[in-house]
């Protein structure tokens, strides 16, 4: 019985190399024949669609494959085995009270599987309303760095712009950030996308009704903290001239009394500032007392952390799509998984930076791009309901000299 | 990083020059063919010898033979194991797994246990007590948390051992000859626990000079022992050292531990006809040091540090007097010790303020005017702790015959003292380590001593009935400490059943079966807890103009004191089976274990009064000076909170079947194989019903209503587990290999049954109301009922997951010896599904491997 060890680390050492040689299975591109049916909003007579263009987006390479042939509401692609995103942009001709319509016309599918070797899918589309009274025109969600590189949280702002010919009331306007991230696609249940907007925090403009008057084009500026942030941070902003802040009472906030406070509706408004979140604006038809009342959201999800599945239940609020005026979906690239709005109210999303935590994002912020100038010189912003498109990324804030 | 890799080359070159040398020595040999045939005769001899010698080598650990369960570690499955610290040696206990070493969070012992405890659930390790050479380790009177800095990252968060126990990183394993480890039932010699004793023996006697050193991806691992011996005054004198230098990855040299241990110990015997004397003294130093500082990349001020150091001074002595005589007394024992700590953590922040923020310096309570933080700074927190701990324990052995009946009977009393000197907590309260932070400053000078005292007495009787044997110990434990106190009875019972012939071979079987309580007194930091403190805004004037600026807090101030506090107690029980033939050897143990009024920071309602005053009425742009609040409109408010308090109230139910099995030595191949494992189940609850409040703000108000809820749920935990080590000795070429297969057939965890519906409620007015179905859709009350899907109690198993580790150990004539070895070299663990999410493992597991090299010179 001789052995020395080194006949010993030749098989040694040809287990590690076994361990080492395991390999992945290669993925075979499988090609699909997709039957995607075009639902027409419902209750419109005589809908015809025109000028469709559809887009596929693969998930995983970022590959956009573009169709416009439809043929009797249906569209026939074929396309490599994957997960699509699909957009539909297009117009609606149909007839009301007589007569004939055009309207722009879009639809979302997001995170559409095809596998097997032929696969059907229905796509809802939905008017798209072009927005005429509140919109959001900015969001400074990401804070400032100060110059020793280290956060600074307080100077976050929301602009609110009257986007109308008429005179509107801010009174009673509410913001709400969502609950759900952009970032993280989970299956809640119940899932109530479709009619509402779950929301984490609720802020309301006070007022009776006719107190806070917004001419045509002019914006209402609600600051988290109204205080001149460049006496805590050089590169920050001053927001004394707001004209609405965030106060937490009870909570060690600050509270400028020059400028009047936002009432919280519902939790404590604290901005996502990677950018994960989204926001609507929004009017309670029915008051405060009617939504914190009857619009408690329980819901349900799997939470998965480390190899290991939780269930949780959690409690929030939701707003009914109905009462929504405006949404901006926000995210970034490097982490976008879904959008957590229903598409007719938002099919897109804008942002701050490419990757998550990104240290570029710091001072920028989104800003709705201008459509046209009227002739008396009101700006009128762009709103097809569609974030990518109606927001600047990565812009300047406008209140940042 | 880079010395980490010079090192492991370095040996990696020793380990080849060692093993091409002895190659060449072969081939020098054989020229000498023709030498003397006595040095052959020689070699063969102790060949023989080394044969014999080996069916005593066990490389895991060994099932005591004594009443109490317990697992023995000895010297040679220490040095197979090839441990970086004492944390390594619990992955020979059954239900262990070997599993890499994390030196960056303090790493504590939980024993008979699945699962990972949350913080209601330290009793585990706070109730295992360690004794070095018969002295405790004791942790009563350590307070080195950081107040007010509990968020995740704070760096000490996994660091902190208050009310814990002992943590095990700062445990080396060179100086440590024999580790007993009592699972079951211990004598009522040991006290103050509830789980189980790690009794650690440490080397002792004449020896060469003995050197270690380790490398792995981590660390390295230094040490330097040698044993005097001076037989003509009988002395015996040990000098050891030993270094540990590990980063949290290799990949971070911004986060490291380090670790120093030295010793001396010193033997002396006194003998003559009518009695020995033998007295040990020894006097141990060490320390260790976490480390922390920001990546000058990343941060560019390079402010952020921490660095949590730990200094343990102790000289400890053990008088052991044995009488010759056949008197009633056999000997007198008394342990004593003395250690002096200095812990000290001190950790640097650069606080930015998100935005403008309040400060509060004051520690009264009541009304005050305070200021805001600058926008930045620099904050300093110092958390000194001086824990100084003295012990006494003296016992008397006595034994007399009854009849057919040996009586030894064992009594004695011990005495622990605690105080912490240290500065406390220390930092600026005008600059406090963390923006908005309600803690202020704490001295521990000014927290009292704990003194306990406790009495034990245990019989143990020994009778032959025929062919059987029976052995029983029945005893207790009277303890005190401050006005708190405990009675421990423990009983343990061995009956040895006459040998079985079977063949050739004899079958001996040996049932056993034991109770006990055991209790555990609370800890300095538990007894007397620091004040909480909060800081309710009154008013928060921040003008534009800096002049007009007024912040006015109420503050309130509360010890959360708990004069109700009890000792926490465990009752175990099991039974016990135990097979040998023929050197195979066969051992089960069901165990049972309860506690009901564990540890845990639980709470109490609190109500506070507060103004809220109105500055509304003046005008900001006319006003010349600050408001007064002498001058301001208010409205009365409340504020519900839940404050911290120590309670009894965690329950912990473990149960489970240990089990081990070692084969004989198989001859020509000297190959022995050892299987042992576990089914444990672990149940966590907290029975009392609890007070919740919902931290949202509804309607422009804090939510003001406080639940009462039955039931705070709890988790069940269960696992089975095998490992199987195969290992084999040649001493011809002096090696030594091993294979361990260790296998997870299952782990499973559930949550117990909890109600998401309150019994009932407080409102501000401090008056409970029952919860009624009404009050499911009220406005705010909606809020404390939760609906619980059912998905919540499902049962969620993970499958099978096995490793196969290796290690093989060179020797050179007992003078050196070379050691590798391999952490999961294969790992088996499929892909499984949970509520329809598939669950990744497989190439999730990298190798962990490490290198060795001994000298006894």
């Amino acid at each position: 019985m001789k052995m020395t060890l080194r006949n010993l680390w030749i098989p040694l050492c040809a287990l590690l190399m076994l361990n080492a040689c395991k390999k992945d299975s290669v993925l075979d591109s499988k090609q699909i024949a997709l039957n995607l049916v075009l639902e027409n909003p419902s209750g419109l007579t005589d809908a015809k669609l025109s000028e469709v263009k559809v887009t596929f987006k693969e998930i995983n390479t970022g590959k956009e494959t573009l169709s416009t042939n439809v043929d009797q509401q249906k569209m026939n692609i074929t396309l490599g085995e994957g997960s699509y995103d699909v957009s539909l942009a297009g117009q609606i001709t149909y007839t009301e009270q007589g007569k004939s319509k055009t309207k722009k016309v879009a639809g979302l599918k997001q995170g559409m599987v095809l596998t097997g070797a032929q696969h059907s899918e229905s796509l809802a589309l939905f008017i798209v309303e072009e927005g005429e009274g509140f919109v959001i025109q900015e969001i400074f969600f990401t804070g400032t760095q100060t110059p020793e590189n280290k956060l600074y949280l307080g100077d976050k702002y929301f602009v609110i712009y009257n986007n109308s010919a008429q005179t509107l009331y801010a009174d009673g306007l509410v913001i709400g950030q969502s609950d759900f991230l952009t970032t993280q696609k989970r299956d809640y249940t119940p899932n109530v996308m479709s009619e509402a907007v779950a929301v984490g925090s609720v802020i309301k403009v006070p007022g009776s009704g006719t107190q806070y008057p917004v001419l045509p084009g002019k914006s209402i500026v609600i600051a988290d903290d109204a205080i001149n942030h460049k006496e805590y941070n050089p590169v920050s902003i001053d927001l004394r001239k707001a004209d609405f802040e965030i106060f937490n009472e009870d909570a060690d906030d600050i509270d400028n009394p020059q400028v009047k406070n936002m009432e919280n509706v519902y939790g404590r408004m604290v901005l996502h500032n990677r950018g994960f979140t989204s926001y609507v604006l929004a009017k309670f038809p029915n008051g405060t007392d009617d939504f914190l009342t009857h619009q408690k959201y329980d819901y349900s999800y799997n939470l998965q952390v480390g190899g290991v599945v939780y269930p949780m239940d959690q409690e929030e609020y939701k707003i009914p799509n109905s009462w929504i005026i405006d949404a901006v979906n926000l995210s970034v690239q490097s982490d976008f998984q879904w959008i957590v709005t229903d598409p007719s109210l938002d099919m897109g999303w804008t942002f701050c930076g490419k990757l998550s935590a990104d240290k570029t994002r710091f001072g920028k912020s989104v800003r709705r791009k201008v459509l046209s100038t009227t002739t008396e010189g009101r700006v009128i912003l762009k709103d097809t309901n569609n974030s990518s498109l109606d927001f600047e990324a990565e812009a300047k804030p406008y209140l940042m000299q | 990083m880079r010395g980490s890799y010079n090192f492991l080359f370095s040996l990696f070159c020793l380990t080849s020059v060692t093993l091409i040398s002895p190659a060449q020595a072969q081939q020098k040999g054989k020229k000498n063919n023709s030498s003397k045939k006595d040095t052959v005769n020689n070699k063969i001899d102790s060949l023989k010898a080394k044969q014999i010698s080996l069916d005593e080598v066990v490389i895991t650990a060994k099932e005591s033979k004594g009443l109490s369960t317990a697992s023995i570690i000895d010297r040679k499955a220490m040095q197979h194991l090839q441990p970086s610290s004492f944390t390594d040696l619990l992955a020979l206990l059954p239900g262990g797994r070997s599993a890499d070493p994390n030196l960056r969070s303090a790493n504590l012992i939980h024993l008979r246990q699945t699962g990972t405890p949350s913080t209601g659930y330290d009793i585990s390790s706070l109730g295992t007590s360690f004794l070095i050479d018969g002295a405790p380790i004791s942790t009563r009177a350590n307070m080195q948390y950081t107040a007010g800095l509990t968020a995740q990252s704070d760096r000490n968060t996994n660091r902190d051992i208050t009310a814990k126990g002992v943590d095990m990183r700062t445990l080396s394993t060179d100086q440590i000859e024999r580790v007993e480890i009592i699972r079951g039932i211990p004598s009522v010699e040991y006290g103050d626990i509830t789980n189980g004793v790690v009794k650690i023996i440490r080397k002792q006697g004449e020896s060469g000079v003995e050197a270690r050193f380790k490398s792995d991806g981590f660390s390295k691992l230094a040490y330097v022992g040698k044993g005097f011996a001076f037989p003509d005054q009988k002395i015996l004198l040990n000098v050891d050292f030993d270094y540990l230098d590990a980063k949290a990855d290799p990949t971070n040299r911004y986060e490291n531990f380090k670790r120093v241990n030295t010793s001396i110990r010193l033997n002396k015997l006194w003998e003559n006809n009518t009695r020995d004397i033998d007295l040990k003294s020894s006097l141990d130093y060490g320390t260790s040091f976490d480390n922390y500082r920001s990546d000058p990349d990343l941060d560019l001020l390079s402010v952020d540090k921490y660095k949590s150091t730990y200094n343990r001074l102790a000289f400890s002595n053990n008088l052991n007097i044995n009488f010759h005589q056949l008197g009633f007394l056999k000997s007198i024992v008394v342990n004593s010790s003395l250690s002096m700590q200095r812990d000290q953590i001190n950790q640097t922040k650069w606080v930015q303020t998100g935005a403008a923020t309040t400060v509060n310096p004051y520690t009264d309570a009541g009304v005050h005017d305070i200021g805001f933080l600058p926008p930045n700074y620099t904050a300093n927190l110092l958390v000194d702790g001086k824990p100084v701990d003295a012990f006494l324990k003296a016992m008397a052995n006595m034994g007399f015959k009854s009849g057919k009946i040996n009586h030894a009977i064992l009594v004695g009393a011990e005495a622990n003292y605690s105080k912490n000197l240290g500065l406390g907590q220390v930092f600026d309260p005008y600059l406090p380590p963390s923006a908005g932070m309600s803690t202020r400053p704490r001295s521990y000078r000014d927290i009292p001593a704990t003194k306990d005292l406790s009495v034990f007495a245990e019989d143990r009787i020994n009778v032959m009935l025929g062919a059987h044997k029976l052995e029983m110990v029945a005893g207790a434990r009277a303890m005190t400490m401050a006005g708190l106190s405990a009675v421990d009875p423990r009983a343990n019972a061995h009956w040895t059943l006459p040998g079985i012939n079977i063949g050739t071979q004899q079958l001996q079987i040996e049932l056993g079966a034991g109770i006990g309580w055991q209790s555990k007194f609370p800890v300095i930091a538990q007894l007397y807890p620091d004040y909480t403190y909060y800081d309710l805004e009154q008013l928060n004037y921040y003008h534009n103009n800096p002049e007009y600026r007024k912040a006015n807090v109420m503050t309130y101030k509360f010890l959360a004191e708990n004069r109700n506090l009890q000792p926490a107690r465990n009752r175990k029980w099991e039974l016990k089976a135990d097979f040998s033939m023929n050197r195979n050897r066969l051992s089960i143990t069901y165990f049972k274990e309860s506690m009901t009024n564990a540890f845990r920071n639980g709470s109490e309602l609190k109500i506070m009064d507060f103004k809220k005053y109105d500055a509304s009425g003046l005008d900001p742009d006319k006003i010349t000076a600050a408001p007064d609040i002498k001058d301001l409109p208010y409205q009365d408010w409340r504020r519900m909170q839940l404050v911290s308090v120590v309670l009894n109230n965690s329950a912990l139910y473990k149960e489970g079947i240990e089990y081990r099995f070692a084969s004989n030595r198989v001859k020509k191949i000297n190959t022995r194989i050892t299987i042992y494992g576990a089914w444990f189940k672990t149940v966590y609850e907290n029975h009392q019903p609890v007070y919740r409040i919902e931290d949202r703000v509804i309607d422009n108000k804090q939510f003001m209503y406080a639940g009462l809820y039955a039931d705070d749920g709890g988790y069940i935990r269960s696992q089975l587990n095998t490992n199987a080590i195969i290992d084999t000795y040649l001493p011809k070429v002096g090696l030594e290999f091993s294979t361990a297969i260790e296998s997870s057939w299952f782990s499973s965890k559930q949550n117990t049954r909890s109600t998401g519906t309150p019994i009932s409620y407080v409102g501000l007015d401090g008056i409970s109301h029952p919860y009624t179905e009404a009050d499911k859709s009220d406005k705010y009350l909606q809020w404390l009922n939760t609906d619980i899907s059912e998905s919540q109690f499902a049962k969620t198993t993970i499958p099978i997951d096995v490793n196969v580790n290796f290690k093989v150990v060179k020797n050179f004539k007992d003078k050196i010896r070379v050691g590798m070895f391999v952490n999961r070299i294969f790992n088996y663990a499929p892909d499984y599904t949970v509520n329809g999410y598939t669950i990744k493992r497989s190439g999730l597991n990298s190798p962990y491997f490490g290198m060795e090299l001994n000298f006894n010179l």
